[in-house]
This record gives C-alpha cells, sequence and structure tokens, in this order.
C-alpha cells in the first residue's frame, strides 16, 4: 500500500506507506476508543534537522551553569534585543554581563496581555500551534508553540527514559508510548511520530464512557505493548483502580505533583522506573526526577537557565526555596526572559549526581486535588480548567467544603454575563448534585493564591 | 558614585547663558570657533587640547552639524563654572567619559533637539543637566542614584522616541498576532507524548 491518505499527510508530511500499519493498529483495534480528533507532528525534513541537533547537545553538551547565566543563554539573549519588542523594552540599559539581575520579570500575565511584545517581529505566524494551559495554578492561558518546539519533546524524553536505563531503539514497528488521562472529556487520538522514525503514540482517557466494554482499555493497552507510559498521578492511580496491569518499561509522570507513595506503589506493582517530568506547556520540560534520589530533579535541556527568586525579586542562593524562573528555549514564539513559572522550588548547582546540570528540589507544585460529587465520583481539577479556560477568565480558586459544595473564586471582567453558564457547567460535571456559589473572596496563603482547594 | 551640584544649579547657570553661545560658529585657520572654544576648555581641565583627529572626526562642516555645534558650546559655558573645574582637578580620569559624551551622545541628541530646546525650554535644560551627570556617573544634590536614574529616564528624549517607535509597532503586530491565534486555535495541535 503506497498511497497515504491526504488527511495523514497534512498531518504528518514525512509520513511513510510502511507507517500505514502502525497506525491501523491503534486505529482499528477491536478495543480502541472513541477516537475524536485527529493530530500528527507537523513535521518536516528541515524541523528534523534542527530537533537532531538539538538532541546532540541535549546528550553531548551538558555544561551546566550556575548562579549566572553561561554565555550560551547571554548570547541567546542578545540576538533577540533587536527583534522581540519585549527584550527591546526590558533590556534597555542593560549591560547583559553584568546587570542579569535588573532584567525585569516576565510573567503569565505578560503572556496573556502582551503576547504581540513577546513573539518576535520576524516569526513566520504560518507554523503558529495554540495550545491552552490546564490552569492547575489559577491561570488559563494561550501559550504559542511550534511542531519543531513539540517535536524535541522526543529526545527530552529519550534522555530522561536513557537515565533511568531504559535505552531503546524506536521503529514504526513499535509503539513508544499510550498516554492514560482520566478525564470527564479530553482529546483523544493516536499518531506516528516521523522522529521516532514512524514509531506509534496514542493519547487515551481512562474514563470507561471511552470504552466499548469494561475491559476494552485493559486490553488495548496490552496489545499495543508501548515502550512506556505517560500521563498524570491521576490517570495512573485510575490505571491501577482498573485493574490494568500491563507493565511497561517506565512510567513517565508530568503535569500533576507525584507523591513519593503513589511513585513507590506503581515500581512495586509494576516493576519498573518511574519518572517525574516537570514541564509546563509555555517552556517545555524544565526537569525530570533522578532515578537515585527522585525528590531531587534534574534540569533537562540544556538550552535553559533557572534561577530561584524571593517575592521581592531577588536571587537565591543555593538551596533556598522561592519561585522558579526560566530564561531560553527553544519555542520561537516563546522566548522566555526570567519567566516566573508560579512553582516553588530550591537549586542546587553541586552535587553528587552524573551530568553538570543543576537540580531542582520542588515545594508543594503541582499537587494533583480530585474533588468529590455527592455521591462519591472522582471529578480531576484539570476537567474544572477545561470549562473555566472557556470564559475570560483572569485568575481561579475553587473550593469544596466538607458539606461537598463547591465556592468559585472568580477574577473576571463582567462575571455576572457568564456566572449562569459556569455554574450549569459544573453542576453538570458534578452530576447536578452540589451547589456552587460564586465569590471573589480569594483564600491567600504566603501571599499565593491555590486554585484548587479540598477541605 | 560621586556626588554633583543639584540640578537648579545648573538650571540657573544655563538660564543665565549670553546669547553668543548660540551663535552661528565662524571658521578661524580652517577651524570652527566651537572646536576652539571646546579645545582651550579642554586643555585647560585636563592640560590636554583636542587632537586634529577628534577635530575632523566629530565635525564636518557648519552647515552639516551647526545645531550639534551650538549644543557643544551650551555644554562649554556649563562646564566653564567653578565646581565642574574644582571636580575635574580631582577627577582627571573622566576626560574620556566626557569626550564620549561630547563627540556620541550630544552627536545624537542633536539629531532629534534643537540646541534653543537646551536652553529655553525648562525640561530640554533639565535633560541636559542630567545627561551630563549621567555621562560623569554624578547623582544630582538632593537625590538618590535611583531617584535620579528615574527622572531621566522620564524626559529623555531619545527614550521618548524609543518607546513611541515601539508602541507603533506593537499595534500593528498586535492585529496580525490575534488574527493568526484565532485562527490556529481553531486548528489542531501538534502530537506530544507528555502533558502539562
Amino acid at each position: 500500500m503506497d498511497s497515504i491518505p491526504d488527511f495523514i499527510k497534512i498531518r504528518t508530511p514525512l509520513f511513510k506507506p510502511e507507517w500505514l500499519a502502525t497506525l491501523q493498529r491503534m486505529r482499528e483495534n477491536v478495543d480502541a476508543p472513541r477516537w475524536n480528533i485527529e493530530i500528527g507532528d507537523r513535521l518536516n525534513q528541515n524541523d528534523i534537522e534542527i530537533i537532531k541537533q538539538f538532541e546532540s547537545k541535549l546528550f553531548n553538551e551538558r555544561a551546566g551553569f550556575s548562579d549566572y547565566p553561561p554565555d550560551s543563554i547571554l548570547k541567546w539573549i542578545d540576538a533577540k534585543r533587536n527583534d522581540v519588542l519585549y527584550f527591546k523594552k526590558a533590556l534597555f540599559n542593560i549591560d547583559l554581563k553584568r546587570d542579569f539581575e535588573n532584567i525585569r520579570f516576565m510573567s503569565r500575565e505578560d503572556l496573556t496581555n502582551r503576547l504581540e511584545e513577546i513573539v518576535p517581529d520576524n516569526a513566520d505566524l504560518s507554523r503558529l500551534i495554540v495550545n491552552s494551559t490546564s490552569g492547575t495554578t489559577g491561570h488559563s492561558i494561550k501559550a504559542p508553540s511550534h511542531p519543531i518546539t513539540q517535536g524535541c519533546y522526543d529526545p527530552l524524553i529519550q534522555y530522561c527514559l536513557k537515565r533511568n536505563g531504559v535505552d531503546e531503539r524506536y521503529d514504526y514497528k513499535k509503539i513508544a508510548a499510550v498516554q492514560l488521562c482520566f478525564q470527564n472529556a479530553t482529546i483523544v487520538y493516536n499518531a506516528v511520530h516521523s522522529y521516532l522514525d514512524g514509531a506509534g503514540f496514542a493519547k487515551i482517557n481512562l474514563n470507561p464512557k471511552d470504552w466499548r466494554a469494561p475491559d476494552s482499555a485493559k486490553n488495548f493497552i496490552k496489545d499495543l505493548s508501548p515502550i512506556f507510559l505517560s500521563g498524570d498521578p491521576i490517570s495512573f492511580m485510575e490505571m491501577m483502580k482498573q485493574g490494568i496491569d500491563y507493565k511497561p518499561k517506565a512510567f513517565l509522570s508530568s503535569a500533576l505533583q507525584l507523591s513519593g507513595e503513589l511513585r513507590r506503589e506503581l515500581e512495586t506493582k509494576y516493576n519498573c522506573p518511574v519518572i517525574d517530568l516537570y514541564s509546563l506547556n509555555e517552556t517545555g520540560p524544565i526537569a525530570f526526577s533522578l532515578p537515585d534520589d527522585p525528590e531531587y530533579f534534574q534540569i533537562l535541556p540544556t538550552d535553559i537557565y533557572v534561577e530561584i527568586v524571593d517575592d521581592a525579586g531577588r536571587r537565591l542562593p543555593e538551596g533556598e526555596y522561592g519561585e522558579i524562573t526560566v530564561t531560553g528555549g527553544r519555542n520561537p514564539y516563546f522566548p522566555a526572559l526570567r519567566y516566573k513559572t508560579g512553582d516553588t522550588g530550591a537549586i542546587f548547582y553541586n552535587h553528587k549526581f552524573d551530568g553538570k546540570t543543576p537540580l531542582l528540589k520542588l515545594l508543594d507544585s503541582r499537587k494533583p486535588v480530585i474533588f468529590l460529587t455527592n455521591s462519591g465520583n472522582r471529578i480531576n481539577s484539570i476537567d474544572i480548567s477545561r470549562i473555566l479556560r472557556k470564559y475570560p477568565i483572569y485568575r481561579h480558586q475553587v473550593i469544596q467544603n466538607k458539606d461537598k459544595n463547591l465556592i468559585m473564586n472568580l477574577d473576571a471582567k463582567n462575571i455576572s454575563l457568564y456566572e449562569d453558564e459556569i455554574i450549569k457547567e459544573m453542576r453538570a460535571l458534578f452530576n447536578n448534585d452540589i451547589d456552587i456559589t460564586i465569590s471573589d473572596n480569594f483564600i491567600t496563603k504566603n501571599s499565593k493564591i491555590t486554585a484548587y482547594i479540598v477541605e | 558614585m560621586d556626588k554633583g551640584p543639584s540640578i537648579n544649579y545648573i538650571d540657573l547657570r544655563i538660564s543665565e547663558l549670553p546669547p553668543v553661545f548660540l551663535n552661528i560658529p565662524e571658521v578661524i585657520d580652517g577651524f570652527t570657533t566651537t572646536s576652539i572654544i571646546l579645545s582651550d576648555l579642554l586643555y585647560e581641565i585636563f592640560g590636554k587640547p583636542m587632537e586634529r583627529s577628534e577635530i575632523n572626526g566629530s565635525f564636518t562642516s557648519i552647515k552639516s552639524d551647526l545645531n550639534y555645534l551650538k549644543i557643544i558650546q551650551i555644554i562649554c559655558y556649563i562646564l566653564n563654572d567653578k565646581w565642574f573645574r574644582d571636580y575635574f582637578k580631582s577627577n582627571m580620569n573622566k576626560i574620556d567619559a566626557l569626550k564620549h559624551f561630547l563627540f556620541t551622545d550630544l552627536a545624537e541628541y542633536s539629531k532629534i533637539n534643537k540646541a534653543e530646546r537646551f536652553v529655553y525650554d525648562g525640561e530640554g535644560r533639565e535633560e541636559l543637566s542630567r545627561l551630563l551627570f549621567k555621562s560623569l556617573t554624578l547623582i544630582p544634590e538632593g537625590e538618590t542614584e535611583a531617584e535620579a536614574k528615574d527622572r531621566l529616564a522620564s524626559i529623555d528624549s531619545i527614550e521618548r522616541k524609543r518607546v513611541i517607535e515601539l508602541s507603533k509597532q506593537s499595534q500593528k503586530r498586535v492585529k496580525e498576532l490575534q488574527e493568526a491565534l484565532t485562527r490556529k486555535e481553531a486548528e489542531e495541535a501538534a502530537s506530544k507524548m507528555t502533558r502539562e
């Protein structure tokens, strides 16, 4: 079979005829979920070459850094002075060799309200991809991205896997990964990745209503035999609850903080490494948990500079907790310049582990929060974010009281216009058996607002 | 950073500037009167006159550099003051900073400011005074370093022009980007194996 359907070719330009069987193995599987979208990697040959160069640096040039950005980062910033409006403003009167700490911080607010200043003047917008962030920290934002940025996830993931002893060759005869979700609704798709020579990938939702029969998800995963399983801790808990016993070569957990308890349970039950990936939509992967001591996360890409700052914006020394701030990256539409992530952590430059890049210790970031309906059904906070991001809400905080009723603190313009609609959608998510109050009386702790609280 | 006199002190001095300093310079023996005044001043302050290469490199013709030459003349008048003469006696190393100000910074400012603005307009006088202070790393009396920096940023004519230009570019880009975001949001993303 050598004719490739257009709907595939458009989404995966480098698709080869022999990869069709890989796609069919997923999409036409007797136990397949209800696929609801077509997605490809959108990579062309030039992109592949760029990702290869990125991979080579990722594996071979891990020089690390200490308390001032290395020359590579300073050069990267300097090169953007003239074609990124945000950089022009922020770097006025700044001598990069000396004044890095005087550069003002970039925030989520800049990304929301001044994106046109952050996207480079000469950027070709034809390849723009828009990702809405889940808003687990209280803001949902539209983060611009590029196929190359997304494509670089493959070598980044491979680096984490190799450091955890999983060194595999990928091709179209294998399924690289299945990503598990456990949500009320999400996109569900199958794809092949050109960078991994056509290896398959499926994103599935473990919500029983997505499947034909109770054992379908279990059988589907087993039949695909993916090298690794990715997902968030909530989906892994659900996997165990549903008795899915497929043993991958590794688990890759992201989006939410993985507890030590769940890690140990997964490691024991499935007898494989469990890697926690600290990654943001805006910046991509930042750090991964070390196999020898998963409390520590090693900075993963070599094209970012990470610093920790306090509330007053002062750089904190090694070991002190503050806000994680990122500069650099590989997103041509979002050059991060001291971007404040909203997450708390400490940095360690000197350590005993392999690789020279510094370590991070994360604190109270990305904690998974599970809400309950009155009848005891579990609701993932991501489903709440999914509803809220449809509305022009600047910041949100959802609190479930002991009596199961919800208080939704919403910071938005003209909220009264959307209030009824939000309540209607939220009540439907919670089986119409709880009361919802909308307010703007945000609860703060240490000057921070937690997006989701279950009392 | 050293303390300088107050901004009012310089403002008063400029307001007493004899009109002759705004006259069109003449050419005497192949030199403009501006370069002669400046060279004399530098000789008195630093014991070294201007070099011919500096004169030739800085002023091409009276016609093309008239405004710039007038501004140099104003600065010569300001510097020919007891406070500055005393200051330079113990700060001979400031000659390079001063020359950079005269031959590089002022050349730029002269492109967007009339010399008369630096004499007859209050904000113009303050801007010129603060630019001179900045070049010599002096802080005006009664101000902190941060206050001086903030105040200059708010009246700096080059900075103001830069902000206006940036704002114009920004408005055009907003429209393009909003259109692209709306169009692309409706399309599918690209596959990746983890989520955030």
